[in-house]
């Protein structure tokens, strides 16, 4: 137990969090060339101005036109994306592990807050799985690709959630979180969750054609 | 009379046992006062029965002495509260409560391969 | 349910396809691949998390809202995932269905952009498909034949040089009886607005041209239109995924400008 432990918190944890960080910083900067390379009129037309703009009004919800004519799926979304990225960030437990290990300290969330969000994010996988199944426009576009994403998010928050509880086996679960959370993370630059380093940029780059070539708006 | 590591927080509980004694004879679980409301449920530690398990005859290796972040063996510090030195909101350089527990626990368990690591396997509900 | 089970007969479509060989496709897809797809195609077609909030966007998918195959995000699967997927190597018969989805099915009108959080512009997927129908010469009848007569007479509808300056004239001579003062001012140096039309107009809409001219005349603004082969502002070469062509009008019309 203390040599698994040691091994996933330790290297398996600098492994992870490098594929994370260096992965995703790699796949930008080769994007950013392929777009440099093959894209120069897309470059031209990026403007900060018509990008924020659009990605502002996309933050909001029941904004933009998609939000508001699918609007379960934006309530759903938006619980999941600030609970998925505001749990771990702010959790007691991952906090304390920042301070021990760097003398890292910062505000953290109660523990029963974070219980209940970290609720609503399974909740939240289930809606979203439930969509898959049961919508025929969602499922006939949904590809196993679909399933492994929503299934990596899934498993840090559930064995994360049985291991806070106590549930089943803590000794099993504690290792089962650290390395379904490493998993989750050094997936995110290689899977859909890629969409998290990219999105902001498809975002940005609608709203400064909209913006500068149709003087419209994409929201 | 085998005191050592865990005293820290058994110091906490016999203070509050309006300092009857300074033997922790029975001392099962650390949870100071000064922590006040607590996040976690106290942290499981039988004094004598850890102490016999891991082997400590010397009170110091866990009541040491120090200041600024430094620790000091060669003070004995046993019968002072672990939380009179480790403010729960530190100063300067000096460890804080939450870590002064952490720290030592979970350090020595990872040096020796053995004991606790996670924080349910202390924090048992 | 897909764009196999509804094929539909096309000359074009179906002269085109029968040329082709698995190999010869691929051999298209790639060079394009290599050439002008780029960050842009390679992004949207990764970040598409299928979550099918464009569906409401779409006029299509919204005709057929018991067809899922007519979602954007679908109509994507169906085209470019396909060529992404094969490499290229599909079959003629499949790549008949991917060129009538492409043509016929989306007509890259972008509203689907307004409905989608992470912005994928199936639009521009389209048009890539479009382009890689263009070049193996898989394209429907009618809009080559529109697109023909622009590489011929630079306008879609094989309006000869003569017949459009008739054309002007006539309507200037009609509208001068409403309005005895008005011009249509040909090839003016220096004019405030340049006005250009789509060749439908002259072709079969003449009074269109008549009632601008209304317009710009009861305004009493500075205005001119073109004499010259360029002054059609359509395009349907953009449509076809000519793109070279496509330049050579661009051109054309900001010369005439
Ligand atoms: C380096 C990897 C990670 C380590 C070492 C780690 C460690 C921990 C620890 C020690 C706990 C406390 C368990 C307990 O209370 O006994 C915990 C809980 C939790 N962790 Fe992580 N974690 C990691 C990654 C992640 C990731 C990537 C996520 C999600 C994106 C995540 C989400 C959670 C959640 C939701 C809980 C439980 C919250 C609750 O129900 O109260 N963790 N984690
Ligand atoms: C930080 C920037 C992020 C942005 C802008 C973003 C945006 C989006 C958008 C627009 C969608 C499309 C469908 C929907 O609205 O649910 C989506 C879906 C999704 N996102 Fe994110 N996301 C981000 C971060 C993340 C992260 C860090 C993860 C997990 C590691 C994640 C996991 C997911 C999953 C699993 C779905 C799919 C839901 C489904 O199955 O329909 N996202 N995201
Ligand atoms: S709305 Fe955007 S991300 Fe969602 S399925 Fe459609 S194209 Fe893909
Ligand atoms: S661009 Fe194509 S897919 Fe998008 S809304 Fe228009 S027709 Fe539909």
């Amino acid at each position: 137990m203390n040599a698994a432990y040691q091994f996933v918190t330790g290297p398996l944890a600098w492994a992870a969090w490098g594929i994370f960080l260096l992965g995703s910083a790699w796949r930008l900067v080769a994007m950013y060339r392929l777009a440099r390379k093959k894209d120069a009129s897309a470059i031209a037309y990026m403007s900060w101005g018509y990008s924020l703009r659009s990605i502002v009004n996309w933050l909001i919800p029941f904004n933009a036109l998609g939000w508001r004519k699918n609007p379960a799926m934006t309530i759903a979304t938006f619980a999941f994306h600030v609970c998925l990225i505001a749990t771990p960030v702010f959790l007691v437990a991952h906090v304390m592990l920042w301070d021990q290990a760097f003398g890292v300290r910062y505000a953290t969330i109660p523990d029963a807050a974070a219980d209940g969000m970290t609720m609503l994010v399974i909740a939240a996988c289930l809606f979203f799985a439930g969509r898959r199944l049961a919508m025929p426009d969602v499922r006939a576009i949904t590809t196993p690709k679909d399933w492994f994403a929503l299934a990596i998010v899934l498993a840090p928050f559930l064995t994360g959630f049985l291991a806070y509880h106590q549930a089943i086996d803590y000794d099993t679960m504690i290792v089962l979180h650290v390395v379904t959370g490493e998993i989750m993370l050094a997936a995110i630059p290689f899977t859909r969750l890629s969409h998290m380093v990219f999105a902001v940029f498809t975002r940005a780059y609608m709203g400064s054609e909209f913006g500068g070539v149709r003087h419209a708006r994409d929201w | 009379m085998k005191r050592s590591l865990p005293i820290l927080l058994a110091v906490a509980l016999v203070a509050a046992l309006s300092q009857a004694a300074l033997s922790q004879e029975n001392i099962k679980s650390l949870a100071p006062e000064a922590f006040g409301k607590l996040t976690r449920p106290p942290a499981r530690f039988n004094h004598d029965q850890h102490n016999e398990k891991a082997g400590l005859t010397d009170c110091v290796v866990c009541h040491h002495g120090g200041s600024d972040g430094k620790i000091d063996r060669s003070a004995s510090t046993e019968g002072t509260p672990c939380a009179e030195c480790h403010k729960v909101k530190p100063a300067g350089r000096s460890t804080g409560l939450m870590n002064a527990y952490h720290k030592q626990c979970i350090g020595c368990h990872k040096a020796r391969g053995k004991g606790p690591l996670a924080c349910g396997q202390c924090h048992k509900r | 349910m897909g764009i196999q089970d509804r094929l539909i007969e096309d000359v074009g479509l179906r002269r085109g396809v029968s040329r082709l060989t698995p190999e010869k496709i691929e051999t298209v897809v790639r060079s394009v691949m290599a050439s002008e797809a780029g960050a842009r195609l390679k992004a949207y077609s990764e970040t598409c998390m299928r979550c099918g909030m464009c569906a409401k966007g779409c006029h299509f998918a919204l005709s057929h809202p018991d067809d899922p195959s007519y979602t954007p995000a679908a109509k994507v699967a169906q085209t470019m995932g396909v060529l992404l997927k094969t490499g290229g190597r599909v079959d003629p018969g499949t790549f008949y269905g991917i060129a009538q989805l492409a043509y016929t099915e989306c007509n890259l009108c972008k509203r689907c952009v307004h409905y989608c959080p992470i912005g994928i512009d199936t639009g521009f997927i389209m048009s890539m498909v479009r382009r890689i129908c263009h070049k193996l010469g898989v394209t429907p009848q009618y809009i080559q034949d529109t697109a023909h007569s622009h590489s011929t007479t630079f306008n879609q509808m094989w309006v000869k040089d003569d017949e459009w300056i008739d054309t002007l004239q006539w309507q200037e001579d009609e509208a001068r009886d409403e309005f005895p003062g008005l011009r249509i001012p040909l090839d003016k140096e220096g004019a405030e607005i340049y006005y250009s039309v789509i060749a439908p107009e002259p072709k079969f809409r003449t009074q269109l041209i008549y009632q601008a001219a209304a317009i710009f005349n009861a305004a009493g603004v500075d205005w001119t239109m073109p004499s010259q082969p360029g002054w059609d502002n359509s395009d349907m070469c953009m449509f076809t995924g000519d793109f070279e062509m496509m330049g050579r009008l661009k051109r054309r019309h900001f010369e005439s400008a």
